[in-house]
């Protein structure tokens, strides 16, 4: 049997070789602890979002932990399907790089950890205008909403995105990540909270889909 | 204004700009006043109201919005004259990797990459000129023959002849008409920084830093023959004239991805060499340092003093200053207080810096970040700072 402790670390220390040995043996006896794999997983990711935020891991390091943990899943997606979706149900969020900016590697690191930590994540893409994110916040029963940019420019693009959900009366709480984004900026653009990292970003979300 | 000067204005006023820049980087004595560069990215455009579009790929109209801006602001010299991205050269490729907006102003780039994980030994092999043309190109840009290529690269050639005579011609005219020296002579670029720009793009690189890391060092060494032959080729024998800063330069960016122990193994042994090679001459250097430093400071701190100039984006100037004593500040103004501050707000900022940055008159002004988008900086709060810094005697 796996032991799911050691798992947890080899995700931390980014081992992609013992992670995916392990998560294969999990497979191969039967995919019934598919659920503790994930678990396991998720708890290494914290510890990877911890290394990031402590310096000792880089961009490059988040990147890499996004791909190994996209591998992870699809390694045990069989057996967590089998279970019902594995965590039960799970929080539905918005998350997209709002419009006039085109980056999404902040974007997509900081969706790969929404999704270890259990979330649905309705990835809007790059370049999407509000009236987009209001049209998917209705449709969906949205109540969180994580904007990224990495231009100064995206500011802008935020706070029309943040007005737009309140003029449309939606009672979502909205989160700005990204290089431009400071206490400030929360305040100028109207959002309830903002994040450098990816970490806080997972821990507010969650923290939100708690209350 | 700073209209044109005469020609033998012109030559006076380059020499006493480079000298007073000389002064501070070389510590010799302490500057008459801070010197003063520009580091705008395309806010040169925006100011001067010309459309990215245009602008980007009509050099005259560039080289005019340039002319202008000098005229208007009176910089001691410029980080860039709009030349960082060759849009204009890499779109006549046929897939255009940036992306021009006008309404509103933005240059995006998208990470796009041809090279593949089993790609490495090829590379190593035959150099990254040989790899390129033989197993990139029509990879790619997708070229469906060989002559789609070879009319491809007629139309690119031409297209880099363009963008040198630009080059030429601005730096030609910042030296003889206005009297503003070059910041750099020449460049050295570290190879690591070729695989996130172009051949494996950011996200493959951070994969291959633990997959293929043997394989990327091999890589870089085939590639670096390339770029250090070239930068040996003139960098030994630069002599100042009087017409250019910094004797050469380099801009790390990629190294952002890199933990300080990843940036030990997969850069600091080129920037090592390059900065060896300075202080072995005796040259200058300028380092435009993207994204934050602050975590690599470990590395440049034991570098010889007064031959080193280093441009921040990210980091807090006032604790590089007190961690980089041997290295030239330049840079670190707050580019959204220009954008979005008053007169009084960034005059007052100003006045800061000068006894927190400034204080034994070894900064540069510069702003932080680029100003490339609309609202970037605010022309009062620009023409307010950089009077008021004029007017301070050191």
């Amino acid at each position: 049997m796996v032991d799911f402790d050691a798992l947890a670390a080899a995700m931390g220390e980014l081992d992609e070789d013992t992670v995916k040995e392990m998560l294969e043996e999990v497979m191969a006896e039967g995919g019934q602890d598919a659920e503790n794999a994930m678990k396991a997983c998720q708890k290494g990711m914290d510890t990877v979002g911890k290394y990031f935020e402590e310096g000792e891991y880089f961009v490059g390091d988040l990147i890499y932990a996004g791909e190994l943990m996209t591998d992870a899943v699809s390694i045990l997606k069989d057996a967590l399907v089998g279970d019902g979706g594995g965590s039960g149900e799970k929080t539905k969020m918005i998350l997209c790089t709002v419009k006039d900016d085109l980056h999404d590697i902040g974007k997509n690191i900081v969706r790969a950890m929404l999704e270890a930590a259990g979330f649905e994540v309705l990835d809007l893409g790059i370049d999407v205008p509000p009236e987009k994110v209001v049209e998917v916040a209705k449709a969906e029963n949205i109540r969180i909403v994580v904007l990224s940019g990495v231009l100064t420019l995206a500011l802008n693009s935020m706070k029309d995105t943040v007005e737009a959900l309140k003029a449309a009366g939606l009672d979502c709480r909205v989160l700005i990540g990204g290089a431009p984004v400071s206490e400030e900026a929360r305040v100028s653009t109207g959002a309830d909270a903002w994040a450098y990292s990816p970490q806080t970003t997972v821990a507010t979300c969650k923290a939100w889909a708690a209350e | 204004m700073f209209e044109k000067l005469s020609k033998a204005e012109a030559e006076k006023t380059v020499k006493e700009r480079t000298e007073l820049f000389l002064d501070v980087v070389r510590k010799r004595k302490k500057p008459d006043r801070v010197p003063l560069v520009s580091n705008d990215g395309l806010w040169k455009l925006i100011d001067q109201d010309i459309k990215f579009s245009e602008g980007l790929h009509d050099y005259d109209t560039l080289h005019e919005a340039v002319c202008k801006y000098q005229e208007m602001y009176g910089f001691d010299a410029h980080a860039d004259y709009c030349v960082l991205n060759k849009v204009a050269f890499q779109e006549s490729f046929g897939k255009p990797r940036f992306i021009i907006t006008d309404e509103p102003p933005t240059l995006s780039i998208t990470d796009t990459f041809s090279m593949k994980d089993e790609d490495y030994p090829a590379l190593a092999e035959k150099g990254i000129v040989k790899f390129i043309f033989e197993d990139m190109l029509c990879r790619h840009y997708e070229y469906e023959s060989k002559e789609e290529a070879v009319e491809h690269l007629k139309k690119a050639v031409q297209e880099l002849i363009r963008y040198n005579e630009y080059c030429g011609r601005i730096y030609g005219t910042m030296v003889e008409e206005y009297g503003v020296p070059n910041l750099c002579a020449g460049g050295y670029q570290m190879p690591f920084e070729f695989f996130v720009s172009g051949l494996r793009g950011l996200k493959n690189t951070s994969l291959d830093l633990r997959r293929h890391k043997e394989e990327m060092i091999e890589a870089m060494e085939a590639i670096d023959e390339r770029l250090w032959g070239e930068f040996m080729s003139y960098a030994p024998y630069i002599e100042n004239d009087g017409t250019f800063v910094f004797d050469t330069y380099t801009c790390p960016m990629a190294y952002t991805l890199l933990s300080p122990k990843q940036f030990e193994k997969f850069y600091w042994p080129w920037m090592k060499k390059y900065f060896d090679f300075v202080a072995e001459h005796d040259q200058t250097a300028f380092i435009y340092a993207e994204g934050a430093i602050k975590n690599k400071l470990e590395f440049l701190q034991d570098l010889e003093d007064k031959r080193f100039g280093i441009l921040l984006e990210q980091d807090d100037p006032v604790e590089i200053r007190e961690k980089l004593p041997n290295f030239t500040l330049m840079g670190g103004y707050p580019t959204t207080l220009l954008g979005e501050g008053t007169v009084e707000q960034c005059v007052d900022k100003a006045k800061e810096m000068m006894e927190t940055v400034n204080y034994d008159g070894n900064w540069i002004f510069s702003f932080d970040k680029l100003a490339s988008f609309e609202g970037g900086v605010k022309r009062e709060n620009l023409l307010a700072v950089l009077d008021y810094l004029r007017s301070v005697k050191l």
